[in-house]
């Protein structure tokens, strides 16, 4: 295997060259990584660079209605990858330059300075990590799939031919 | 189940056995012709089978390295599969038929810059009748009195939308997902991941049909986890044998009297650039240089809409609802060719949020996801151009675990795929808002699912790479079995075209060692 090919298709896979293939080759398996997690279990990461690293990920897919369990799930399963030094180096440099942003905290700024601040970031190897992080912690997790309105495996339960595969009600059938 | 001998240089070797290499496979195996089937995957069951996106993604795709170039994703160029059954593990089950005059592209488009059209050396009439034997085989809705499958959530809101704007061609299509039990196999009972394979049989599947029918025959063997790396011949320029790697990682030579190409148009060519000689120093049957060009994935795209009521578009067959009306050749439109739209639900959660609007974030984007109880989404699939330029090569310096060069895949869209697409991307966002979308949003291809034309048909041996059997022109014992051999793609999904055409070719290689001409 050629080195630079092979670091090339980890950035790739890392980076989101395609959200959607990314997000199920790193989606495999996330459901079960993403335990509930405290920041007093973070093994890398500091508290306030936890709560920086919360921010960014609520900021990015805000629900109102989902708890700060779910983003903290993602925030441990960033920690956990910290152990690798290159991804603590672009993670912490990260959030440096997040909490840098602002005279205040990220954490602590409004919705709106949060929001152009990840704009102008938006290209960065960070934030693509962050984000990838995000959406398969977040959405790969089947209580948010609950929540969201995503129904999972249904071979078990007979599929939907008599659950409702075609109740739509709003809609006169054509 | 029969075992064949390595040196027994009498047997048919089919590599790979998807719905190419599987269906030839088993129609050789009942005419009494000896096979041995080398599929680079291993062998699953239905129980291996789960709704998990994820999951079956990393079970069934090929995952081996790859290059992409142009508009591919880098990593990841194509999505097909590398298991027993090939792709019909994964597909949707849509069994088109191609139009008669996507077999004539240039006599109909003419010449356009940059696109390499030719006509099919193969007429549709041709190959009407093993349309018929296909769709028998396959069981597929809507043909043959088979009734077609009742639509789900996600069709009615596609056919209500294609009503208002007057489109008039607009069902369940023709799928070969069964709607009444057949040929063993049970009724759909509308589980919704049929693109992570079918947990019930109900989606046909080389895996569970043609392949334990061939073996029932004692004519066949199939050798999962065997990886060919190249074909080998003899100083007249005949096909000797294959070598490939097993499951332990050793090198095996298998002989053969002919040898069947079905790798998916992306190995298929790999195979043959690899398989250089004093002979054949180009690869071999290159000698129009063809071999790897022209490579096709059809003009895709997507649209997702959030509409006003809930639709949960993941409950039911996956593909089932179909707008054919623009599939026509109609130039007026601004582009030669035409294009289908297929339901098409999402690839489950964290697909849904990573691709409705890839890279979307924000507070708009999370209320879109609030609302995936209403989305409903649908596929875009047209005729795509050959252009020479769009091919598989062998990369330079890359190589497997085996020693093999990866495939390099480079593809762009040519200025009539854009037109395509544009058209096809304000026809189904009028479509949805004309049924009460509140937000649309239209997306680029997936990683291609749909690969064709790498070593096409062509009457004459300067223009490509076989004849209207499959034959490759250059040498008479080789064949090529499987999306690779389409001179253009037409609008329609590729699967029912490469059965028809594998029953064809069984026939042919039949006769031929019948009369001992190979």
């Amino acid at each position: 295997m050629n080195d630079d090919f092979e670091v090339t298709r980890r950035q790739f896979l890392q980076a989101g060259g395609n959200a959607f293939v990314m997000s199920i080759i790193l989606g495999t398996g996330m459901a079960q990584l993403a335990k509930p997690a405290f920041a007093g279990q973070l093994s890398v990461l500091s508290d306030s660079e936890a709560a920086t690293l919360l921010a960014m990920s609520r900021t990015l897919f805000p629900h109102d209605n989902v708890a700060d369990g779910y983003y903290m799930n993602v925030v441990a399963a960033i920690d956990g990858k910290c152990s690798d030094a290159a991804m603590k180096d672009k993670i912490q440099a990260g959030i440096k330059k997040l909490d840098g942003a602002t005279s205040k905290s990220f954490a602590g700024s409004s919705e709106g300075t949060r929001v152009n601040i990840l704009k102008t970031m938006e290209k960065s190897d960070f934030f693509q990590t962050v984000y990838g992080e995000t959406v398969n912690g977040l959405y790969g997790n089947p209580e948010i799939w609950k929540m969201m309105g995503y129904e999972g495996s249904s071979v078990e339960q007979g599929g939907y031919i008599e659950r409702g595969f075609d109740d739509i009600s709003w809609l006169a059938k054509s | 189940m029969a075992m064949f001998e390595q040196s027994d240089d009498s047997v048919v070797v089919i590599i790979g056995s998807g719905a190419g290499g599987g269906t030839l496979g088993n129609e050789l195996a009942q005419k009494g012709v000896k096979v041995v089937c080398l599929e680079a995957g291993q062998r699953l069951t239905l129980a291996d089978i789960k709704n998990d996106v994820g999951e079956m993604f990393m079970k069934l795709s090929w995952l081996d390295p790859r290059v992409g170039t142009g508009q591919l994703p880098a990593g990841l160029p194509a999505w097909i599969c590398k298991t027993v059954g090939g792709t019909t593990v994964h597909w949707a089950g849509a069994s088109l038929r191609f139009q008669p005059h996507e077999f004539q592209a240039l006599t109909n488009y003419g010449k356009l810059d940059g696109a390499n059209l030719l006509d099919w050396p193969l007429s549709y009439d041709e190959l009407a009748s093993y349309y018929d034997r296909a769709e028998d085989k396959m069981g597929t809705t809507g043909t043959n009195g088979r009734p077609r499958l009742p639509g789900n959530n996600n069709y009615h809101v596609l056919a209500a939308g294609a009503k208002k704007l007057g489109y008039k061609d607009v069902h369940t299509g023709n799928m070969s997902v069964n709607s009444e039990d057949y040929a063993g196999r049970p009724k759909c009972r509308q589980i919704g991941f049929c693109m992570s394979g079918c947990a019930i049989g109900a989606k046909w599947s080389t895996l569970y049909t043609e392949i334990p029918a061939a073996e029932a025959t004692g004519n066949f063997e199939l050798r999962p986890d065997s990886m060919v790396v190249r074909i080998n011949t003899d100083k007249d320029g005949k096909v000797t044998g294959v070598v490939y790697v097993d499951g332990n990682g050793a090198m095996q030579e298998q002989k053969a009297r002919i040898v069947c190409v079905a790798g998916n148009s992306i190995e298929t060519p790999r195979v043959l650039l690899n398989s250089t000689s004093n002979r054949f120093q180009h690869g071999l049957a290159n000698s129009s240089s063809q071999v790897g060009k022209n490579y096709m994935a059809h003009m895709t795209g997507a649209t997702y809409a959030i509409m006003p009521g809930e639709v949960n578009m993941h409950r039911g067959t996956q593909m089932a609802g179909i707008v054919k009306d623009e599939s026509v050749h109609g130039p007026k439109r601004g582009f030669v060719g035409g294009y289908e739209l297929e339901t098409i639900p999402a690839f489950g959660f964290p697909g849904f949020p990573a691709y409705a609007k890839p890279g979307g974030w924000g507070r708009e984007y999370a209320d879109s996801i609030e609302k995936y109880r209403n989305s409903a989404g649908l596929w875009i699939v047209g005729e795509d151009m050959p252009q020479e330029t769009n091919r598989v090569t062998l990369h330079p310096t890359i190589k497997d675990k085996n020693g093999m060069p990866v495939a390099a895949v480079h593809y762009k869209d040519h200025p009539n795929d854009k037109a395509m697409r544009d058209h096809a991307w304000k026809q189904s966002t009028a479509l949805y808002e004309s049924v009460g979308a509140t937000k649309v949003y239209t997306r680029m291809p997936f990683p291609s699912t749909h690969n064709m034309g790498t070593c096409r048909q062509s009457a004459s041996a300067r223009d490509g790479v076989c004849n209207k059997f499959g034959q490759t022109h250059d040498v008479k014992n080789l064949f090529i079995s499987d999306g690779s051999q389409f001179t253009s793609s037409a609008a329609e999904n590729p699967t029912l075209t490469i059965v028809a055409l594998a029953i064809r070719q069984a026939e042919y290689i039949a006769e031929q060692m019948s009369a001992r001409s190979i």
